[in-house]
């Protein structure tokens, strides 16, 4: 142990010393090179500062990037000298842990520096230049470091620039004399650079980095694609979040070896002014709203993303004629189908406005989603996450499941009162279809018009609706087509016995559309939420037989009529068995704080197990916690009284207790109002606790019911199997 | 691998540990502080925070704990109702990086005025944050929302003399959260040392 601990107290200890000792022991070293020792008066020389640092330790780049500093240097000269900026080498890119990035140099550098030498400085007289410099130097740890260094120049002659510094200045910016046509635009969260160059300028292949200038506006780690074709390189990079665009774009373009055929340069200054996407008019808005900072936020929207409105609304039309392929709506095209196949060899006129109608109603439909999403800002499908939209829909389509399966005939009924009336209930089922379709194919159509979808939201409304239209079109075609061309009609079989085989394979497509949704809506609902709905779906197939077996032709029109309300009842209790489902309660809502404040019983099961822990500890009679031995027993040395419900899901006689009795609202009042705590232990599943409980009292199964006065030494008494609110009172009474 | 997909796959990894942005919802949190008691974002509902990101090895951090200046403003926010939390990423030995006890003693030596001095030795706080820098400074507002994220001041410098001159971004925003006020600016570039997160 102590061994271990040893180069733990030696690292502290270091990182104690290290601040303090920084500048003696620096790893960093500083120095000043000049161009020439001596300069004729008026020119402008050269001097590095170089910086030489120790295997591992870096210094920063002028944009240092996430984390680090840009060293600084200020200077000291004699009169009428002036240093100009820093020239800065291209840099290297560091990546540290936490995929932090940071621009600098390693082993060593040399920051060019202009000095401006006066014109009347005497020829042969001497000056003496002092730079002070600070830096920070990191390696796994970052210390601040600085120097101090002078060079002695004489006016004369300035000499040619060295070597050295003829290569430091091929990695210097360079504006290769603008043979660059600098651009950038901005689409979605990508930021592209675009350098379009004439034909004289060859960009040799390899390795090109680009570096940018702008502090916080890109993601750096994300880096960025750099690609160049004959007279063109791209700069693509990823924006960071919520941070306002400047009007240009900055940074610079390394190349390893040479940028260009051009005097060996390498780096190439950029510095683009944001523009505009071509042809669209909404970006050039956005970029100058950028620049004049009003207003960030809209510049992170897709706003700013052109795209050509007729390319959208071809898109459009082209995606809604594809979607009669998806398996989606396989169902409702077997049945489409089949409806042309009747239709067919009857009245071609009725034919036709049987396609338009059912081409109206996948107009309409869509642009009611269309306004819907529009409105609630929802996504496409979405309507699928709200368990009240995919219960509507289970029980809608399990009755048209059963119209597919020919159990009732839709409009059917009505065949022999006259042909006007049929027409128009047929017209009314096309229409339906049509809805039908449309509400059906979202799930499907979701991923694929998502981003077309994302783009007419932020259109105007007028431009939206067209593209919803001519979706719409794009579905309907293929029918209008084939109802207004006499020719293809023709070749269509005749109808028989095979139309309904299609439209009964239609059915079970349904049934399988209907268990994918059932599983949707148990993810969504519990367990016994999700079998009430079950249970009224099966009570719609009930209803769908009534109403066929009843409304069959030949049948006496008051019995149809009964049949009819018989059937009408059926539907309205399966509706109201489907929606009384409730949730439990996850947090206090109104209505909860009401009950609490009322003192109106609240049960366990209407509430989530964390809220119902909650409210107990606050106080709040919460009735039918689950039970568990330690609980009793705690509660009984606190002196309470207990009331125990051993019961179980499978026990019928359980539930039409809880219905009589311990689920009235006066029989929890009154076992609130005696101060009875009362506990459920659900013998659903086997549970030898409980079986071993029920055993102590004499008893193998449930239904059994233990009432335990108030005191830890109160006897049990064991109430009758068959409970009623009087045997419950009088037995509160007598505690 | 070509560089395409390792831009991808880096693009796709800085998705999914989207860092936290000025105006949006604060990640929540819950971390131990030197003395060992849990904090949470959540305990301090209805009070305006402010989170810094601290390594004393940092120069830049020492810029501002050497002469007492981070001290006093701790004091000065937490006598408005401010609760300021220090949090500490550095991983373990790494620059910064001390066991509860030790920061305890830091506490006690450099008479830190924070409300607490949390430990997030495995950066999934700082992570979450998206801090890079330590100081790095975060202001929430009493509902939870983020309103300033950046440097602490103007001058990007480790020298503690230029403290006074330059303009301080945290007392500003938490200023004009108090007040009810835009913040301006709302998120600047952080500098100083890297935080110092455990390697994955």
């Amino acid at each position: 142990m102590h061994f271990m601990k040893l180069p733990l107290i030696a690292f502290c200890f270091t990182l104690l010393l290290s601040p303090l000792s920084a500048f003696e022991d620096q790893n960093t070293t500083f120095t000043l090179v000049p161009q020439g020792e001596t300069f004729t008066p008026g020119d402008t020389l050269w001097v590095a500062a170089r910086l030489d640092m120790n295997p591992d330790w870096h210094t920063y780049w002028e944009f240092q990037g996430d984390s680090g500093l840009a060293t600084e240097i200020s200077w000291t000269l004699p009169e009428g000298f002036e240093a100009g900026k820093i020239h800065w080498p291209a840099p290297y890119r560091f990546i540290e842990p936490g995929d932090l990035v940071s621009h600098g140099y390693k082993d060593s550098v040399k920051l060019m520096i202009p000095i401006q030498t006066p014109a009347d400085a005497v020829p042969g007289e001497t000056y003496t230049l002092s730079a002070f410099a600070e830096w920070l130097e990191c390696k796994d740890i970052c210390l601040p470091g600085e120097g101090r260094d002078e060079i002695t120049l004489t006016a004369g002659e300035t000499p040619p620039l060295p070597e050295s510094f003829e290569a430091v200045f091929k990695t210097l910016p360079h504006d290769f004399d603008g043979r660059f046509r600098q651009s950038a635009r901005r689409e979605g969260n990508q930021l592209t650079l675009t350098l379009e160059h004439g034909e004289d300028v060859e960009i040799r292949t390899g390795d090109l980095r680009f570096f940018p200038l702008d502090a916080m506006i890109w993601r750096l780690i994300a880096g960025f694609e750099v690609e160049s074709t004959e007279n063109a390189t791209t700069i693509v990079g990823e924006l960071a979040e919520g941070v306002p665009l400047p009007d240009s774009i900055q940074g610079i373009l390394v190349h390893e070896s040479g940028l260009l055929q051009v005097g060996g340069h390498r780096v190439l200054r950029v510095q683009a002014s944001l523009e505009d996407g071509p042809g669209d008019g909404t970006a050039s808005g956005t970029a100058a709203e950028s620049a004049s900072g009003e207003d960030p936020e809209t510049l992170f929207g897709d706003a700013g993303e052109s795209r050509n409105l007729f390319v959208a609304l071809i898109t459009a039309f082209v995606a809604g004629i594809a979607i009669n392929l998806l398996p989606c709506v396989f169902p409702v095209l077997g049945l489409k189908v089949s409806g042309f196949m009747e239709q067919a060899h009857g009245d071609p006129k009725a034919m036709k406005i049987h396609s338009l109608v059912f081409a109206g109603g996948i107009l309409v439909s869509l642009w009611i989603l269309g306004a819907i999403v529009g409105a609630l800002g929802a996504a496409w499908g979405a309507q699928f996450q709200d368990p009240r939209v995919v219960i509507a829909l289970l029980l809608i389509l399990t009755l048209f499941t059963m119209n597919l399966f020919g159990l009732f005939e839709m409009g059917a009924s009505m065949t022999t009162v006259g042909g006007r009336l049929t027409q128009k209930e047929g017209y009314a089922g096309s229409f339906f279809q049509g809805v039908l379709m449309t509400v059906i194919a979202t799930p499907c159509t979701g991923p694929i018009l998502a981003g077309m979808i994302g783009w007419m939201l932020t259109q105007p409304i007028w431009i939206g609706f067209l593209a919803f239209t001519a979706m719409g079109i794009g579905i309907s075609l293929p029918y209008v087509v084939l109802a207004f061309s006499p020719k293809l009609t023709e070749k269509l079989p005749a109808p028989g016995m095979w139309m309904v085989t299609l439209k009964q394979g239609a059915a079970f497509a349904m049934v399988a559309f209907l268990w994918v949704l059932l599983y949707v809506l148990a993810n969504q609902l519990s367990t016994s939420a999700t079998l009430r709905v079950v249970g009224a779906m099966m009570m719609i197939c009930f209803a769908a037989w009534v109403l066929g077996k009843w409304g069959e032709p030949g049948r006496k029109p008051n019995v149809k009529r009964t049949g009819k309300i018989s059937a009408l009842f059926l539907l309205l209790f399966s509706g109201w068995l489907a929606y009384s489902y409730h949730e439990p309660a996850a947090e206090v809502t109104d209505a909860l704080s009401q009950k609490i404040e009322a003192g109106t019983p609240i049960r366990w099961d209407d509430l989530t197990e964390d809220l119902a822990r909650q409210l107990l500890e606050d106080g709040v009679p919460v009735h039918y916690q689950p039970y568990s031995p330690e609980l009793l027993e705690n509660l009984r040395n606190q002196g309470r009284a207990v009331f125990v419900d051993f019961t179980a899901e499978w026990c019928t006689i359980c539930k039409i207790n809880k219905f009589t009795t311990l689920h009235r609202e006066e029989v929890m009042k009154a076992f609130q109002d005696h101060d009875v705590v009362t506990l459920r232990a659900d013998w659903t599943l086997r549970d030898d606790i409980i079986a071993n409980k029920l055993a102590k009292h004499g008893r193998r199964g449930v239904p059994v019911y233990l009432l335990y006065g108030p005191g830890p030494n109160a006897p049990a008494q064991l109430l009758p199997e068959r409970l009623s609110p009087e045997i419950i009172m009088d037995s509160l009474d007598k505690l | 691998m070509t560089k395409k997909w390792m831009t991808l796959i880096m693009t796709l990894a800085m998705t999914l540990g989207l860092a936290a942005h000025a105006d949006e919802a604060a990640p929540a949190f819950t971390l131990t502080d030197a003395h060992g008691e849990e904090h949470s974002l959540s305990d301090y509902e209805g009070k305006v925070v402010v989170l810094e990101w601290v390594n004393h090895g940092c120069p830049f951090v020492v810029k501002f704990y050497a002469g007492g200046h981070m001290q006093a403003m701790q004091e000065e926010m937490v006598e408005k109702g401010v609760v300021w939390l220090s949090i500490c990423s550095s991983a373990p030995n790494t620059q910064g990086w001390m066991t509860a006890e030790d920061q305890a003693k830091t506490i006690e030596e450099k008479g830190i005025k924070a409300t607490a001095v949390l430990l997030d030795e495995d950066g999934t706080v700082g992570r979450a944050y998206g801090a890079r820098t330590t100081p790095h400074m975060y202001v929430i507002d009493g509902e939870g929302k983020l309103r300033y994220q950046g440097a602490i001041d103007s001058i990007r410098s480790t020298r503690a003399s230029d403290i006074e001159k330059a303009d301080n971004y945290v007392r500003a925003a938490v200023e004009a959260v108090l007040a009810g006020e835009e913040v301006d600016p709302k998120q600047t570039q952080p500098y100083g040392c890297s935080v110092k997160y455990a390697s994955n």
